[in-house]
């Protein structure tokens, strides 16, 4: 979405123009998600959080500033709900690290023909993702999933540009160092077939 | 690192490589729906702004009339009584 539309965006949007939401819905809907959705590790949540996302964007429409950058807008507000999330519910990251062992498979996962199907990189990079700090997978999604500036991330996270291009730097090593980690093979959960 | 190497490096790019994902079209509509629900509720508040606006003025008025009303009508009254009186 190059500037001049964007600028336009606002300014209908700001009269509640709902065509205009709708370009803007189809154009961050999907990144958002997979911002939200890779953030929290859990799909359900980042469902809530998309939703609380866009009924905010509507509740500020009329009093948001004609120069807004709305992907900046959106993903800040996603971003500070996802965090308000980790707090209320005090999820601490040595605890979910240790949950997560049970998360690729616990919602009905794919199958190991389908995991090898879809790309072992692919599979390896998002669970290597899922692994990091939630400070680090926030930054490479931002940068690297996005497609946000560097400086647009810095101004999400509110940090300076200097100290988000260090996080990021830190963040790549650790995801490097998390793909090289072997991993145990995850074990298809058994069912039960009726006889 | 520099917004250079940034769309140099291999694993940066991988992640910006990974699958897109979104919420199922049922939901995705749901929720446009909704949101455009919200959006026509505050542009009808919105215009009906200035009308709910006129309403303290009204609602100043009223007791001044009322009262306005009251002192004529106890006037009145008295204005007779005294007359009955031959004041």
């Amino acid at each position: 979405m190059d500037r001049d539309t964007e600028l336009a965006l606002v300014g209908r949007l700001r009269d509640g123009d709902g065509e205009a939401f709708d370009a803007v819905y189809d154009a961050y809907r999907a990144p958002l998600f997979g911002f939200l959705r890779r953030l929290s590790r859990r799909r359900d949540v980042a469902e809530d959080l998309l939703e609380e996302t866009w009924l905010r964007l509507v509740a500020s429409a009329r009093t948001l500033r004609p120069d807004t950058r709305l992907g900046a807008w959106l993903f800040t507000v996603a971003r500070n709900l996802t965090w308000s999330y980790f707090r209320s519910h005090r999820m601490r990251e040595a605890r979910t690290v240790e949950l997560l062992g049970l998360w690729p498979l616990a919602d009905g996962g794919p199958s190991p023909f389908e995991l090898a199907a879809a790309g072992e990189l692919e599979d390896r990079l998002e669970r290597a993702l899922a692994e990091l700090p939630a400070r680090h997978r926030e930054v490479l999604l931002l940068v690297a999933a996005s497609g946000l500036t560097p400086a647009e991330a810095a101004a999400i996270c509110g940090v300076r540009p200097e100290a988000l291009r260090q996080r990021l730097s830190r963040a790549r090593a650790a995801l490097a160092e998390e793909l090289e980690t072997p991993r145990p093979v995850a074990t298809p959960r058994l069912e039960e077939v009726p006889t | 690192m520099t917004h250079d190497d940034l769309r140099a490096d291999p694993l940066l790019h991988a992640l910006g490589a990974l699958p897109p994902d979104d919420i199922e079209p049922a939901q995705a509509a749901d929720l446009r729906s909704r949101c455009h629900v919200a959006l026509a509720r505050r542009r009808w508040r919105h215009a009906a702004a200035p009308a709910m606006r006129a309403v303290p003025l009204v609602r100043l008025l009223e007791p001044a009339l009322i009262g306005g009303a009251c002192v004529a009508f106890l006037s009145e009254v008295i204005r007779r009584a005294a007359a009955l009186y031959g004041f």
